[in-house]
């Protein structure tokens, strides 16, 4: 909503739509919002509802800390809103909150004060979900559900929720001195010697990871839904997860890529720049990995299966781009420009958005039992996926605009390409929405009869532990404590799809008639 | 318990987590418009925790049992416990940015004043010991609950919470008016600002870990403790000795170097 307004105050050049004061509040709390309190608890919501179910859990390993860390969620994202009501408006400093423009000498009114505060609320809130959610991948899992046959959902998983306990908290140390600055008097952000470059060390520490925490989820999704949609399992399983997990650990070593041009030494500039190169090799492995479970597949291309694949491309623009920025000559170049907005709209904004509806597609009639309209589905994809593009592709040849400011003029000649990306955005926005209606529409529908549309092979498809009418009676439960000797096909564990085990027939046969995919059986009829 | 979990009965204490997450915002909202709506924040947090803390004591441990995986590498750490493990990992990430942080500004900084002169080496010895003997207590109560003697177990609270006690009365009563009285305040520069920003903040956990004792003092009263069942002694000891290893950081560098 934040974004269209800017977008209509961008359409033509002097616009006076919005108050260049209102613009910077509108530039701030769209991306605050949609970072932290969007993208950030969208992925974690669904893990909610399907981690437990591919683990074989019952919940959560504290229900009543994954309500408070909900609800803790919901009141900070409150009190970031409400901020515009207070008198002085609320924050205008960009996301990024940058020293020295945070301190009450420079943004004296409250509700910047009270966004500082939803910020440290809301970091509480995701630590929380993190220790939950390492905690009952590390300790429920049902018996079978080892890590070797964990899915790849639930490790994306794993690895978003190890990199928010890790990212979250320096962010909040950053807040605390923020708000210490702010109520008590302390110096830290106002001195030369702490300044600006403290808080953007705090700060990105903690923003690049947050980068991953907000993608590593839709990759999850992407995976499974390639899974279902492709009839086979993910090109490369291990070196998938492993390529995860390097991602995870590089990602906290390149943080200052985001401060290349804040007159570092040679020498830093060099060691990031080499990271940031260097993350790139398995991320696009992880990306390779995903196209490569399609390649020569027979592939169902039902509604999810279109968003991710819309998803791959936005990932491969965004990610390219991104490779470019690695150079700190480029990076001086490009700076604050419209490029770096492409950049990480195309990376957060189209994978995440396009992947986690992928997402609730894929699972909603798991969820909710009911089928969406498919045709109305397939449309809304290609208007968003058209659209998403006609909006951001622009900003990669705005090279020449600079970031968060109100307007621009006619001289500049960036009339028309603003102009584009304001029709895009208007068509963009309401069909997300339309892709939502979609959703909750079908919930009018009966319920469906087969519990399993998609033939997925996925724990979370195949065990209906959490149907309230097939639920198995409790000593079933009592019963698989102590199986005799662990049988594989037993009701809690993972019946997994490719079988290593070797134990269920069935699957390693259909995998067998799976490998012989067309090009099997031409090679076979060719040789006949 | 089980069973109402699976008929899809209410779960104990819905409400109490809403109430919480709302008594935090209204606090925090209150200490930047108007102070008497956090007053008001306060007292829902507290009724909050204090609901939250009943229905923890009254419950039967009758978790589910759940047949669980389980070879590598936790086998006997159950979830409590490793929870409180990884929420650790994120306090040591917070301290650890604060203390980077402090280093930070040290080292830019072209001068900085003598520790000896600005700080009070005895008492802040004086607190170092009070602390570790304060862990030491936290030790003999857990192993003391191990042997099953509840009375040892209450010895050692009891100790535990007078020494912590001790240590933030020394801390807040003594030595910090003897700061101010100095002139070296919180907005007197980077060495006030870090040091009573982050020997503050472990004052803070220090209050919650008293509070936190506390509770086991009371349970320990209502019988809920026995040599098979003590794992929140196990699990506040171990949230204990953290803080009382922060101090063994904060301790040299703010008092020593």
């Amino acid at each position: 909503m934040f974004g269209e307004m800017m977008r209509t105050q961008l359409a033509v050049p002097m616009n006076n739509f919005l108050e260049p004061a209102t613009y910077e509040q509108t530039v701030t709390l769209h991306g605050l919002l949609m970072i932290l309190w969007v993208m950030t608890p969208l992925g974690i919501g669904l893990a909610n509802y399907i981690v437990p179910l591919q683990i074989g859990a019952k919940d959560l390993a504290f229900p009543r800390m994954n309500a408070t860390s909900y609800w803790t969620y919901l009141f900070s994202g409150i009190m970031l809103v409400g901020t515009v009501f207070l008198p002085g408006g609320g924050p205008n400093t960009g996301w990024t909150l940058y020293a020295p423009l945070n301190t009450i000498q420079f943004t004296p009114q409250e509700g910047m004060t009270l966004a500082v505060l939803a910020l440290l609320l809301f970091s509480l809130s995701v630590t929380m979900g993190s220790i939950n959610f390492l905690t009952t991948i590390v300790r429920n899992r049902a018996k079978g559900v080892t890590w070797r046959r964990l899915p790849i959902f639930t490790w994306s998983i794993v690895f978003t929720m190890a990199l928010a306990l890790f990212a979250f908290p320096p962010l909040a140390a950053g807040l605390l001195l923020l708000s210490s600055d702010r109520f008590l008097g302390t110096v830290f952000f106002s001195s030369t010697q702490g300044g600006g470059i403290l808080w953007d060390e705090l700060f990105w520490f903690f923003g690049h990871p947050e980068v991953y925490i907000v993608v590593f989820p839709a990759l999850g999704v992407i995976a499974e839904i390639f899974q279902t949609f492709a009839k086979r399992p993910v090109f490369s399983r291990t070196a998938f997860i492993v390529e995860f997990a390097a991602v995870t650990f590089l990602s906290m070593g390149v943080w200052m890529h985001h401060m290349f041009t804040t007159g570092l030494n040679y020498s830093v500039l060099q060691t990031f720049s080499f990271t940031t190169l260097a993350i790139s090799i398995p991320f696009e492995g992880v990306v390779l990995a995903l196209v490569l479970t399609l390649y020569k597949a027979n592939i169902k291309l039902n509604t999810p299966m279109l968003y991710c694949l819309g998803a791959i491309f936005t990932v491969t623009l965004g990610g390219l781009t991104g490779v470019l920025q690695a150079f700190p000559v480029l990076d001086y170049a490009f700076n604050g420009t419209y490029f770096i907005v492409g950049h990480f709209h195309y990376v957060m904004a189209g994978t995440t958005l396009f992947a986690l509806i992928a997402g609730l597609y894929y699972w909603w009639p798991k969820i909710t039992k009911r089928m969406y309209n498919e045709i109305y589905g397939v449309i809304i994809f290609f208007i968003a996926i058209v659209s998403f593009n006609v909006l951001y592709l622009p900003y990669f040849f705005m090279l020449d605009m600079p970031r968060r400011v109100a307007t621009y003029t006619v001289a500049s000649g960036l009339a028309s390409l603003n102009f584009t990306a304001t029709i895009g955005a208007y068509i963009f926005g309401p069909a997300a929405a339309l892709a939502i209606l979609n959703l909750i529409l079908s919930l009018r529908k009966p319920p469906l009869s087969e519990s399993n549309p998609w033939e997925a092979r996925e724990m979370e498809w195949t065990q209906s532990y959490r149907d309230p009418a097939t639920a198995q009676p409790a000593n079933t439960t009592e019963n698989a404590i102590d199986p005799p000797d662990d049988p594989p096909n037993d009701t809690r564990s993972s019946r997994w799809y490719w079988c290593r085990t070797g134990s269920c027939k069935k699957n390693k046969d259909s995998i067998e008639q799976r490998g012989k995919s067309d090009y099997l059986q031409k090679m076979e009829e060719d040789k006949n | 318990m089980t069973e109402d979990y699976e008929n899809g009965e209410e779960h104990k204490s819905t409400w109490t987590p809403i109430l919480l997450a709302a008594g935090v915002a209204i606090v925090l909202l209150g200490v930047v418009i108007f102070w008497p709506i956090a007053v008001a924040g306060g007292i829902i947090v507290v009724a909050a925790l204090f609901k939250l803390f009943k229905d923890g004591a009254e419950e039967k441990f009758a978790q589910a049992k759940e047949s669980l995986e389980e070879k590598f590498p936790l086998e006997s750490i159950n979830k409590e416990k490793l929870g409180i493990w990884v929420f650790l990992m994120s306090e040591i990430l917070i301290f650890g940015s604060l203390i980077i942080a402090y280093v930070y500004v040290r080292l830019s900084s072209s001068s900085w004043p003598v520790a000896s002169q600005t700080h009070n080496v005895i008492l802040g010895m004086t607190n170092t010991i009070i602390l570790l003997t304060s862990s030491l207590a936290m030790v003999f109560a857990l192993y003391s609950i191990r042997a099953g003697n509840t009375r040892g177990l209450r010895i050692g609270l009891f100790s535990t919470f007078a020494l912590g006690a001790t240590f933030l009365i020394i801390k807040l009563g003594i030595e910090w008016p003897q700061y101010y009285r100095n002139g070296f305040t919180i907005s007197s520069g980077l060495p006030g600002s870090t040091y009573f920003v982050l020997t503050g903040l472990h004052a803070v956990h220090v209050g919650a870990g008293l509070v936190a004792v506390g509770y086991l003092i009371f349970r320990s009263y209502s019988g809920g403790f026995t040599s098979s069942k003590h794992s929140a002694v196990v699990n506040i000891g171990l949230y204990w000795h953290f803080v009382d290893i922060v101090w063994m950081f904060l301790f040299p560098l703010f008092y020593l170097i």
